[in-house]
């Protein structure tokens, strides 16, 4: 990439000829103009299709991000802390559990959880209550259990399966955060400093704000898994299949990496024909709790050092819980 | 980062979304529906990296927008020039037989409507879509028996000199894309990615069971141009 004037450092003092957007500006012209020559240079179909995935995940979810944003500027708005305080029960135990099923409330991608669990937590949520809300809303809301039930007929365990492992999973993560209490590294980002605007104004400049500081991480997670799903072939899935416990952990892993949306991520676990219905069930909990795009997303709303211990306990959550309701239910 | 460099960089991809879903080149990537929340969003984003050049949301800090930035942004924030980068300079066309090929191990469960309707061929062959004609064998392919039917997809290539009919479906976007393949008897294998118009008649007995494709007895084979959707 041409850009290397990535400091950002602070303006020089006076007019100049030609400020950081300018170069990027023109940077950014010129590789168009020059597109035309370079893009036969990159013309082999497995550039193309990495080049689709990675734009179908960028397209997909920007909108669900856009909204997030839109509805994170909102609560800061719109919902006072005494308001917020009155709805999330007092007790924080109890919180966790309530902040589960509200998450049936939210029908959007995982994308758009993030930004809105990082403005409950700066309107006085507990942590772990804001966190409980991220891990459920993305995995058992209306549209992911229609969208399950049509990719598994005739198998209505499946969905409910999937409701009760994805709700006991992000409870389970919920509470834990609560043990750790402040022990949690959780880099909690300020409010930009607005406090001077006036109320429409603040919301436009909270909303470009978080946007800016989320977007990068989404497609960095998207340049990572439509590599995964472009170079990796699905064969080397195949050998573990028939295996119970490699099966689970190879889904697992599929799920993290592959980063799909959870309204649609049934229809392709149905197609793991080889697998069992646990390892399936597996890739349904962790895909919407934990995933590579997710991640990078947690990394930047809340800190590396927060994602280092977050990601581990809810993809090792989602694993025990999805194999111990499979275990019961199917 | 600057915040005009900022502004730039939100610009570009709200650009890249509206134009995206005015010109309909997004039906490569995502479903249909998605239309009218790209252009929505696309717009939004543009009114923010235009608004402060508006004066719609003021100044914000003491520098003002002259380059000032109030915090640090994410090095990260950078890589929002890739999306567009991608999309106008390669292009990526729609999935094709490089994808279908590499998923050629998995064989995919057809979702089946709870209600099977007969196929009625008595005005020439049906048009069965390829993801139908692999789930009604996949049921016993009883209802496919003895009709003559027309499937349209691309090429793509299996081992040996066989070749496939195929059809991508996708859920959300094309990174879910699932690939349908219905494997063509007795006609010379075209060039990869070539749309073709296949006529013929099920092999009995082929595709029942998830270990094997479902076979079709091609009569004739005619090169089509590619369909709008692409994606069944």
């Amino acid at each position: 990439m041409a850009i290397t004037d990535r400091g950002g450092t602070a303006a020089a003092p006076g007019p100049r000829l030609l400020g950081q957007m300018e170069l990027v500006a023109l940077t950014l012209l010129a590789l168009l103009v020059a597109g035309r020559w370079i893009a036969p240079l990159l013309d082999a179909p497995a550039v193309s299709t990495w080049g689709t995935i990675f734009v179908a995940i960028v397209v997909q979810s920007t909108p669900f991000l856009v909204g997030g944003v839109l509805l994170s500027a909102a609560i800061s708005a719109l919902l006072s802390e005494r308001v917020l305080q009155r709805i999330v029960p007092r007790n924080p135990v109890l919180a966790v559990p309530v902040a589960g099923v509200a998450g049936v409330g939210l029908p959007g991608c995982e994308c758009a959880a993030v930004p809105v669990a990082g403005s409950l937590m700066r309107r006085g949520v507990a942590p772990a209550v804001a966190l409980t809300f991220l891990l459920a809303a993305p995995a058992v809301n209306p549209a992911v259990l229609v969208s399950t039930a049509v990719a598994f007929p005739g198998r209505p365990e499946m969905v409910l399966a999937r409701f009760l492992a994805s709700l006991a999973t992000a409870i389970l993560v919920g509470w834990w955060c609560l043990a750790r209490g402040s022990r949690l590294p959780l880099v909690r980002r300020p409010d930009p400093e607005l406090g001077h605007l006036g109320a429409g104004t603040r919301f436009v400049a909270t909303v470009r704000h978080d946007f800016v500081h989320a977007s990068g991480f989404l497609v960095l997670g998207a340049v990572l898994a439509a590599a995964v799903n472009s170079f990796v072939p699905r064969s080397v899935l195949d050998t573990v299949a028939g295996q119970a416990v490699l099966g689970v952990l190879t889904l697992a892993l599929f799920a993290f990496v592959v980063a799909l949306c959870s309204e649609s991520d049934a229809f392709v676990a149905a197609s793991f024909t080889a697998f069992s219905d646990t390892a399936k069930l597996v890739f349904l909990v962790v895909g919407p709790a934990m995933d590579i795009k997710l991640a990078a997303m947690e990394a930047g709303q809340f800190g590396t050092a927060f994602a280092r211990q977050f990601v581990p306990v809810v993809l090792g959550t989602a694993v025990l819980c999805a194999v111990g309701v499979g275990w019961w239910l199917l | 980062m600057t915040r005009q460099t900022q502004g730039l960089l939100l610009a570009f991809l709200g650009a890249v979304l509206v134009r995206l879903s005015i010109t309909d080149a997004y039906l490569r990537y995502v479903t249909p529906w998605m239309k009218w929340p790209l252009l929505v969003s696309g717009l939004v984003l543009l009114a923010l990296a235009l608004g402060p050049a508006l004066g719609l949301s003021g100044r914000e800090g003491p520098a003002g927008d002259h380059g000032g930035h109030a915090h640090r942004v994410p090095v990260v924030t950078w890589l929002l020039v890739l999306p567009g980068l991608v999309t106008f300079v390669v292009s990526p066309p729609e999935l094709g037989s490089y994808l279908a090929e590499r998923r050629s191990g998995d064989t995919v469960a057809a979702p089946r409507p709870a209600t099977v309707a007969d196929l009625d061929a008595s005005q020439g062959p049906v048009k069965v879509a390829v993801s139908e004609f692999v789930w009604r064998a996949q049921d016993g392919g009883s209802t496919l028996e003895g009709q003559p039917v027309r499937l349209v997809g691309f090429v793509s290539y299996g081992d040996a000199g066989a070749w496939y009919v195929t059809r991508l479906t996708i859920g959300c976007c094309a990174a879910d894309a699932l690939a349908y393949q219905v494997q063509v008897e007795g006609a010379e294998r075209p060039a990869r990615d070539r749309w073709v118009q296949v006529d013929g008649v099920y092999a009995t007995g082929t595709g029942t069971d998830l270990a094997t494709v479902p076979v079709l007895d091609a009569e004739t084979v005619t090169e089509v141009e590619a369909p709008a959707r692409q994606y069944e």
